[in-house]
């Protein structure tokens, strides 16, 4: 029921009809079996056709987060930078983490069906060794002990850099300000541009901008990652 | 060594207090006063440590109020060292019924050591009663708070007002009557202001935020910057220390304090807004106090005049409120006219007044030499906005992105040079000429486009013609903003484990089998015992180690080591500790395992004899006979248990 959404996004892209393939992708997106990083990209590529460009970004970034090793995700990142007359270079979020790199090389799916298969065999020689004594391969256990661990971890990882958040995406030209109080320097922030959010006054938020400056802005500039 | 540090510490807050500064300071509610108004006149004593003031009459004048003393204490650490000052303000209120010019007469304060310490006499203006209009109250008030601290001024003229400052026409409606009718929205507001309100994409706007304010407050924050959504916004940097101006408006007197000027560049046609700045302040409201039944008899002589003047002066009735409030600017609306159709060919969004050349750094170069190629683009207008004009170049002479460069002006009007610079490298020899560059852009003031051309220069190549496959090596670039997007037309479903089945089939059996590989070894009672083969299997080793001892004619090993091994049998035979085990219930058991009665005293005699042998002298013939013996009998026995 739920791939409902995903075949009728997918149709309606193919048929040119991004507006409608966006609103179906939203709706994927609300599914709990969503496999959000391909709905993420799929979407990405739909507000690209529809010429939300910001939109685009953020969600090729959204698809980056649930799944790093992606690199046609990163590839349009670089694209739709370019259309925007931005930076192509290392301006992608987490850009060259090795430990990202590691930590998708399993789908998360993977890495809990390996801990539950291995856990399971562990607990089932723990338990045998315990009232009869060890096997001639018992050594073995140590290395499965120390691999389920390093798997079990690899999870958490996965799950903290999925849940992280901060970085937004400026949704359309807009002006910064040093300060909120407006003194000081004032610049216009270009839209597709990441940005980290650093502080939040009421509907304003302060954002740190990829050339390392620290701006006010309105928090409906923004799309949040 | 605390104490040490105490002791500088001390050293440290003394010497600051020592150095900290003495100042009397005077202020006055006005320099001209009406024959019989209070005129409030505050010292201000920094630091003195004084005990009183002494009175001595005020001659000409009269006091009717005070003095009411207010001590405040500021200590401060900057740095690590503190500092500490004591400020008494002495406020007394004073009539004079004398016209002309007056002088207060000099006050003297008694100092704690009981020196005394003399003030400045002030000279007053008396006038008639009616001359001046009456000041709202709240400028009467001295005031320590500075409205605009939150701007980093903190010795703002406009925080206080200026002593003896001319009363301006001011309504009365300064002071509110009741808590309830305060509205602020007249006395505090924000205002962006553009000078234009119509114009064309690409004309610069230029917009400026000011504050207005009537009372004085506790420092501005905004709770939400404005939004210059559609604008390509260029900052006009303001004096650094923001500049206050008073203005009036509808009769009313604001000081205005321009916050923010900048220009702004529509970047698309319609009714673009600019959302508003919302601010919000602690406001000073002056408030007449609330009297509790005028007929209630004053407690006491002071509260008795305070009463009396309630009545009579309204200064005396007022009371500063701080009330926090919101306000903002409003929404500023700017009607953007698209350019006119006929855009030529050429145009790449210039608006405004331009000049334009372009020229190459060589007329004569070799293949595969960099040429430098400049295009240059000077003048006021959209300049941030401006796309490079487009040049096409021989198909023999490779062209890379240009090199941007931009310096601005931004006052008096936003102007500047914007260069691209082109690295162009011919590939084959012979004579090219550089492209014929135009360039169009919207004149503002002729409301029409303006088409510029840039002479093409010669260029003479020689040298060996480039390989293609060395052309683009250089300076090649993957231009990412001409490659398409990648697509998927792939879409699964995720399969995915629930987080709890996870935890409970992952996780929790990976922490179970980590706990029990940490338990120490299992042992249950009964695998104290062995069963079945094992007892003969073992009975057979001890009694191979008899036999070793035997054929060493260790008599004493020999002995143990076959007590050891009937003892032994029989524990685990019986599933009994062998201190549970006794010679008669050696026999009751094997009794009820239906040994035969005579192999039971052969088995007893046995123990008996290799115990005889342990503690007594017997001959190794003996020792052979009893292992004989021993094999045969524990081969017996063990077949006859069942």
């Amino acid at each position: 029921m739920q791939a409902q959404f995903a075949s009728k996004a997918l149709k309606a892209y193919e048929s040119g009809d991004y507006a409608n393939s966006i609103l179906f992708w939203d709706q994927e997106l609300k599914s709990d079996k969503c496999n959000k990083e391909q709905a993420y990209f799929l979407l990405g590529n739909a507000h690209f056709k529809n010429k939300n460009y910001a939109y685009a970004i953020a969600n090729y970034e959204k698809s980056l987060r649930e799944n790093y090793n992606q690199e046609d995700v990163k590839f349009n990142i670089k694209v739709v930078r370019a259309k925007l007359g931005l930076d192509t270079e290392n301006k992608i979020l987490f850009t060259n983490d090795i430990l990202r790199k590691i930590c998708f090389f399993f789908s998360e799916f993977t890495l809990k069906l390996f801990v539950v298969f291995l856990s399971m065999i562990l607990v089932a020689y723990s338990i045998f060794r315990y009232f009869k004594g060890d096997i001639k391969l018992g050594f073995l256990r140590h290395y499965l002990f120390a691999l389920t661990f390093i798997l079990a971890i690899l999870f958490f990882l996965q799950q903290y850099f999925k849940s992280q958040s901060g970085p937004a995406v400026i949704s359309i030209e807009s002006t910064g300000f040093e300060n909120i109080n407006l003194k000081g320097e004032s610049k216009t922030l270009r839209e597709g541009e990441i940005v980290q959010i650093l502080d939040e006054v009421g509907e304003t938020i302060q954002v740190e901008t990829e050339a390392n400056k620290i701006y006010w802005i309105q928090k409906s500039n923004v799309i949040y990652i | 060594m605390k104490i040490s540090i105490l002791v500088l510490f001390c050293i440290l807050a003394f010497e600051s207090l020592l150095y900290s500064q003495k100042g009397i300071e005077i202020q006055i509610s006005s320099k001209k006063v009406e024959a019989g108004e209070p005129l409030m006149v505050t010292y201000s004593l920094s630091n003195y440590n004084e005990r009183d003031l002494v009175r001595k009459g005020f001659n000409p004048f009269e006091l009717i109020g005070g003095p009411l003393v207010s001590r405040s204490m500021n200590t401060s650490y900057i740095n690590g060292n503190m500092s500490s000052s004591q400020t008494n303000s002495y406020v007394i209120y004073l009539v004079c019924k004398k016209l002309g010019k007056q002088l207060v007469p000099k006050q003297t304060f008694q100092l704690a050591d009981g020196s005394l310490i003399e003030t400045q006499a002030i000279e007053i203006e008396v006038v008639k009663p009616g001359i001046l209009p009456k000041p709202p109250p709240q400028q009467r008030q001295p005031d320590p708070f500075d409205p605009f601290a939150a701007f980093n001024d903190p010795y703002d003229p406009f925080a206080g007002p200026p002593i003896g400052r001319q009363p301006q026409q001011q309504s009365q409606g300064g002071v509110y009557r009741e808590e309830k009718d305060i509205n602020l929205s007249k006395d505090i507001f924000a205002r962006i202001h553009v000078n234009k309100s119509k114009v064309y994409v690409g004309e610069p706007v230029s917009a400026s935020i000011k504050i207005y304010t009537s009372l004085n407050s506790k420092g501005f924050e905004a709770e939400k910057v404005p939004n210059f959504n559609g604008f390509w916004t260029q900052d006009i940097p303001l004096p650094e220390k923001l500049e206050m101006k008073r203005e009036v408006i509808n009769g009313k007197e604001f000081v205005a304090v321009e916050i923010k000027k900048i220009l702004l560049f529509p970047t698309k046609a319609g009714t673009l807004e600019i959302t508003p700045l919302k601010m919000k302040t602690i406001a000073l409201v002056p408030i007449m106090r609330q009297r509790q039944g005028n007929n209630r008899q004053p407690r006491d002589l002071m509260e008795a005049i305070l009463m009396s003047m309630g009545m009579t002066m309204n200064t005396m009735g007022v009371e500063f409120k701080e009330i926090p409030y919101s306000f903002s600017s409003g929404t500023e609306k700017i009607t953007v006219m698209p350019l006119p159709e006929n855009a030529p060919a050429s145009f790449t969004g210039g608006v405004g007044k331009f000049s334009f050349n372009a020229y190459a750094d060589k007329k004569a170069l070799k293949t595969d030499e960099a040429l430098n190629y400049k295009v240059e683009l000077t003048g006021s207008g959209n300049m941030p906005l401006i796309e490079p004009p487009k040049n096409i170049w021989d198909e023999d002479i490779e062209v890379y992105d240009p090199i941007l460069k931009e310096n601005y002006n931004v006052q008096p009007s936003f102007s500047g040079t914007k260069t691209w610079n082109y690295v162009a490298i011919p590939h084959a020899p012979g004579s090219y000429t550089t492209p014929n560059i135009e360039f169009s852009y919207f004149d503002l003031v002729q409301k029409k486009y303006v088409t510029l051309t840039a002479p093409s220069t010669n260029l003479t190549i020689v040298g060996k013609p480039t390989k293609d496959k060395e052309k683009g090596k250089k300076y090649g670039e993957f231009n990412y903003a001409k490659q398409k997007i990648r697509e998927s037309k792939v879409y699964a479903t995720s399969s995915n484990l629930s987080n709890g089945i996870f935890y409970g089939l992952g996780l929790l059996p990976l922490a179970i089998a980590f706990g029990i590989g940490l338990l120490p070894k299992y042992e249950k009672a009964e695998d104290r015992f062995i069963s079945g083969k094992k007892i003969s299997e073992r009975v057979i080793q001890q009694m191979k180690q008899a036999e070793v001892y035997l054929n060493e004619n260790n008599k004493e090993a020999f002995y143990q080591e076959l007590t050891r091994t009937y003892w032994n049998y029989l524990s685990h035979k019986f599933r009994l500790e062998t201190s549970d085990l006794t010679r008669s219930n050696i026999a009751e058991k094997l009794r009820e395992k239906d040994v035969s009665n005579e192999l039971i005293t052969k088995m007893i005699n046995l123990i008996d004899n290799s115990e005889m042998g342990l503690y007594t002298s017997y001959g190794s013939q003996a020792m052979r006979e009893i292992y004989e013996n021993s094999l045969v009998i524990l081969n017996d026995i063990d077949r006859q248990i069942v």
